[in-house]
């Protein structure tokens, strides 16, 4: 329960710019979501056949790989905040556990178009391609920003005292990952 | 946080393996409905660490998922 004495102890993981930003992107991908939704929902039979064209356990993996990067920077986030070592392996850890990611994606890309599907194809695919890539390209900033952070950790510019950079840092990872927690499923198992 | 790692996991291969094994679709739908609503609470309140948030923040990251899975939910069945 929340009373005022300990929510004075409670403070935002991050800076609030960042968290501005969160909600912003937040927002557009509920928009884009429900977008898709809505086509879906006045055309359901090509989006059953666009489902069909793809691969779930490529989905799969892209999602245990973004989920297991999500756990080592949050890992690495509380070893730093407890002055311990292994943040930077932690870091470096989570980049290279994203890179299932963006090479998964990158290789399905290359398959369906390669068997002819793109962006015009239809509505299903228009959807995919648009909602995926944008996500792809919040993940690609998400691994450079984890990239900064674990050459930051390293030269001890983060070293425990101020978690501000580390913690917006991670919280902009995190919302990356919670975004492809909605979309995987919308796109691979419900379509 | 292993245990909320090995819970998000298991969350998150469930619906698939069920989609594999032939499992009713009408049943398949809601399941995966309610499991992203609880990988998205466990994520903001753990990795996230939302749960120690000022509670209007909290309240309003933890809030993203529902509300566009519902909305999601709502189209979902009126097709």
């Amino acid at each position: 329960m929340i009373t005022p004495s300990n929510n004075l102890s409670r403070h935002l993981p991050g800076d609030l710019a960042v968290w501005m930003f969160i909600f912003a992107e937040l927002a557009v991908f509920g928009i884009l979501f429900i977008g898709f939704a809505v086509a879906r929902s006045l055309d359901p039979a090509t989006f059953h056949d666009g489902r069909e064209a793809l691969h779930p356990w490529t989905g799969l993996l892209n999602t245990v790989g973004l989920i297991t990067a999500s756990y080592l920077v949050a890992s690495a986030v509380h070893r730093l905040r407890q002055r311990q070592t292994g943040v930077t392996l932690l870091l470096w850890s989570a980049i290279a556990a994203s890179s299932i990611y963006t090479f998964g994606k990158l290789w399905e890309y290359a398959d369906l178009y390669s068997s002819g599907y793109n962006l015009g194809t239809d509505t299903f695919f228009m959807f995919y391609f648009f909602l995926t890539f944008f996500h792809f390209m919040h993940v690609v900033l998400g691994q450079i920003i984890l990239v900064v952070l674990a050459i930051k950790v390293r030269k001890g510019d983060y070293n425990g005292d101020d978690m501000n950079g580390m913690e917006s840092g991670a919280s902009y990872w995190h919302m990356v990952d919670l975004v492809w927690l909605v979309l995987f499923p919308m796109l691979y198992v419900l379509a | 946080m292993l245990a909320v790692y090995i819970a998000l996991m298991i969350c998150t291969m469930t619906p698939v393996i069920a989609l594999q094994a032939g499992a009713d679709a009408s049943v398949l739908v809601w399941l995966v409905f309610a499991l992203v609503i609880v990988k998205a609470v466990l994520l903001v309140d753990h990795f996230m660490e939302m749960r120690q948030a000022p509670a209007g923040w909290r309240f309003a990251a933890q809030a993203w998922a529902p509300v566009v899975v519902a909305a999601i939910a709502g189209f979902h069945t009126i097709s």
